[in-house]
C-alpha cells in the first residue's frame, strides 16, 4: 500500500524537476548552452600594431612599460571568472569575470621584452584560450605615435626647451619650429629629466613676443644635453616622465652696467633701473628670477636663472619711451670687460667666466651723441659660463618627423 | 523560464488529459461501472499527463534552445529520445487506461530523472553546460 502512495506522490513530484532545472539554473538564460564558456578576441589597439589571427606584433621600448589599454577582450558566456597569466609579465590582472559580459584585458610590455610571449586565459572546467603577443624592442618612447629628430651640431651643456606651438628654445632663445612637442626628450639613449614651465605675454603684440616665465601661460618643456659634436636628440609627445626634483642654488646676482646716459638740466645722469616686482619660479631643473625694473626713460623685464651644469643664463628686454633726447653712453648689458663680436653673438671675458649675448649691440658709446632708442627693443640672451668650456650656441642641423609604422605587415 | 513553451505544454498537456477522461468513460461504459471504480489512480493521473506533457515540451526546449541538437552532443539526443519515447507511453497511458498506468506513468518518468541528474552533475563539476558526454 505505501508503495502505491510513493508512486502516486513521485508522479506529482518527478516533472516539476524539468521547470527546477530552468527556474534554478545559474545565471538564467546563460546556463546550459553547449557553447563556449567564452571567447578571447582582439581588442582595441593602436595602428602601429599588426594583428593576425590571435597574434599581436607589439613593441616594446628600452625607456619605460609599454601600454596598450584594452588590447584583449575576454568575452563571457557564464557567471564565472576566467583566470589570466602571461609569460612576461605582461598582464596585471590575474582574473577577470563574475558576471556574463564583456571584459577588457590591458598588455603592459615591460621595457626591454622582445620575443614571444604568451597571454593565457584558463577556466577550473578545463577551458583554455591564449593570445601571443610578438614583441620588438624598438628604440622608442612607449606609447608616442611620431617624434622629432633634431640633429644637432655643438658642444657642452645646452638648455633645450619645446613649446607647444612647435618653437625649440635654446637657452630661452628661439632656434627652430620642431613638428612634434612633447614633454620626452631623448638623447644618447636616456630620457632626460624634464622641467615644465610657464610662459606668458608681459605686454601685448609685440614682435617679437615679450615672454616672461609666469604660474599661468603656455607651457615649455626643458631639458638639458650635454652636447658633443654633431647628435641627435628625439621628441616624442607623451606625459611628462616623473623627475626629482634637482636642488638648484638660485641664480646669482646680474651683475653688470645697465642704463643709458640721459641730459638733465644739471648734467648727464647715468639712469640706472629700480627694481619694481620681483618673483621666483621653481622648476624641477632651474631657479628663475623674474624681475620687472624701471627707470626714468625705460622699463626693463629681466629673467635670470641658475641651472644644475654650472652655467646660467639670463634673458633682458627693454621697453624705452619715445623720446628725442641724445645720449652717450647705451649699456643694454656690461658685466666689465672689453666687447667683442663673435659670428652672431657678442661675448665679455671677465676673468674665468664668458659672457655670451646673442640680441642687438649690448653695449655702445656714441660720440658725438647718438638718439635713444625708442620702444621694445630685441630681447638680449645671456649665457654665461664660468668654465670656458661652453661653445656657445649650437646649429640645428635637421628636423625631421617620424611617425612609428607596424614591425610586420 | 519561457513561458510560450509552459503555455504550449500546459494546453498540449490538457487536450492528452481530455483524451484519457474520454476513454475512461468509454471503458466504463462497456463494463456498466462508473470510472472512479474501476481505475482508483485516476485522481493522480490525470494531473499527471498534464504536468508530463507539459514538462515534455519544455525539456524539448530545453534540449534545442541550450544548444545541445545543434552540437550533436549523445548527452542531448538521449535526453530527446527518451523525452519522445514517455510522451508515447503517456499517449498510451491517455488512450488505453488499464489498471497498470501507475507503473507505467512512473515508467514514462524516466527523462526527467535524467535530465535532473545532468544538472546536477554539471553544477556539481562546474561544467556549466548540461549536456556533459
Amino acid at each position: 500500500m505505501w508503495r502505491e502512495q510513493a508512486a502516486r506522490t513521485l508522479l506529482l513530484f518527478l516533472p516539476t524537476l524539468v521547470f527546477i532545472i530552468a527556474l534554478t539554473a545559474p545565471g538564467g538564460d546563460y546556463a546550459f548552452r553547449a557553447g563556449p564558456l567564452a571567447e578571447v578576441a582582439v581588442g582595441q589597439l593602436p595602428y602601429y600594431v599588426y594583428v593576425s589571427n590571435k597574434t599581436l606584433h607589439l613593441y616594446s621600448s628600452p625607456y619605460a612599460p609599454w601600454p596598450y589599454p584594452k588590447a584583449i577582450e575576454v568575452k563571457l558566456f557564464y557567471p564565472t571568472t576566467v583566470l589570466v597569466s602571461s609569460t612576461c609579465g605582461a598582464v596585471a590582472a590575474s582574473s577577470v569575470g563574475g558576471a556574463p559580459g564583456s571584459y577588457p584585458v590591458d598588455v603592459v610590455v615591460p621595457p626591454g621584452f622582445q620575443g614571444d610571449c604568451w597571454v593565457n586565459f584558463t577556466h577550473p572546467s578545463g577551458w583554455r584560450d591564449a593570445v601571443l603577443l610578438r614583441v620588438k624592442l624598438v628604440d622608442w618612447y612607449p606609447g608616442a605615435t611620431e617624434r622629432a629628430v633634431v640633429t644637432l651640431n655643438g658642444s657642452g651643456w645646452q638648455f633645450v626647451q619645446v613649446g607647444q606651438d612647435g618653437t625649440m628654445y635654446i637657452w630661452e632663445r628661439p632656434m627652430a619650429q620642431v613638428p612634434v612637442a612633447g614633454c620626452v626628450f631623448v638623447y644618447n639613449k636616456s630620457v632626460l629629466l624634464t622641467e615644465t614651465q610657464r610662459y606668458r605675454e608681459v605686454a601685448p603684440n609685440i614682435i617679437p613676443p615679450a615672454v616672461a616665465p609666469s604660474s599661468s601661460g603656455s607651457v615649455r618643456y626643458g631639458a638639458f644635453i650635454k652636447l658633443d659634436g654633431v647628435s641627435q636628440l628625439y621628441i616624442y609627445k607623451a606625459d611628462c616622465p616623473t623627475t626629482p626634483r634637482l636642488n638648484v642654488s638660485g641664480p646669482p646676482p646680474l651683475r653688470a652696467e645697465i642704463g643709458v646716459t640721459l641730459p638733465t638740466p644739471t648734467g648727464p645722469v647715468f639712469d640706472v633701473p629700480v627694481v619694481n616686482n620681483s618673483v621666483i619660479y621653481t622648476t624641477g631643473l632651474r631657479v628663475i628670477n623674474y624681475t620687472e625694473a624701471v627707470a626714468r626713460i625705460y622699463r626693463l623685464y629681466v629673467y635670470t636663472y641658475s641651472t644644475p651644469v654650472g652655467l646660467w643664463g639670463a634673458v633682458l628686454r627693454y621697453d624705452f619711451a619715445l623720446t628725442t633726447l641724445l645720449t652717450v653712453k647705451i649699456s643694454l648689458f656690461r658685466p666689465g670687460g672689453e666687447l667683442q663680436r663673435v659670428g652672431d653673438v657678442w661675448i665679455y671675458r671677465v676673468g674665468n667666466a664668458t659672457y655670451w649675448i646673442y640680441g642687438p649691440q649690448p653695449y655702445r658709446l656714441c660720440e658725438p651723441p647718438c638718439g635713444m632708442p625708442a620702444g621694445w627693443q630685441e630681447p638680449l640672451y645671456v649665457v654665461v659660463d664660468p668654465t670656458g668650456q661652453w661653445g656657445g650656441w649650437p646649429k640645428i642641423v635637421a628636423v625631421r618627423r617620424e611617425f612609428l609604422q607596424p614591425w610586420r605587415s | 523560464m519561457n513561458w510560450v513553451a509552459l503555455l504550449v505544454g500546459v494546453a498540449a498537456g490538457m487536450a492528452v488529459a481530455f483524451g484519457r477522461v474520454y476513454a475512461e468513460r468509454l471503458v466504463a461504459r462497456y463494463f456498466g461501472l462508473v470510472p472512479p471504480l474501476l481505475f482508483k489512480h485516476r485522481d493522480v493521473v490525470v494531473p499527471f499527463l498534464v504536468l508530463a506533457t507539459a514538462a515534455n515540451v519544455y525539456a524539448i526546449w530545453i534540449t534545442v534552445a541550450y544548444g545541445g541538437i545543434a552540437a550533436w552532443r549523445l548527452s542531448a539526443l538521449i535526453g530527446l529520445a527518451l523525452t519522445a519515447a514517455a510522451q508515447l507511453v503517456q499517449l498510451h497511458i491517455a488512450l488505453r487506461p488499464t489498471n497498470r498506468d501507475l507503473q507505467l506513468a512512473l515508467i514514462s518518468c524516466t527523462p526527467y530523472v535524467y535530465l535532473f541528474a545532468l544538472y546536477v552533475a554539471a553544477l556539481a563539476t562546474g561544467r556549466y553546460s548540461l549536456w556533459l558526454f
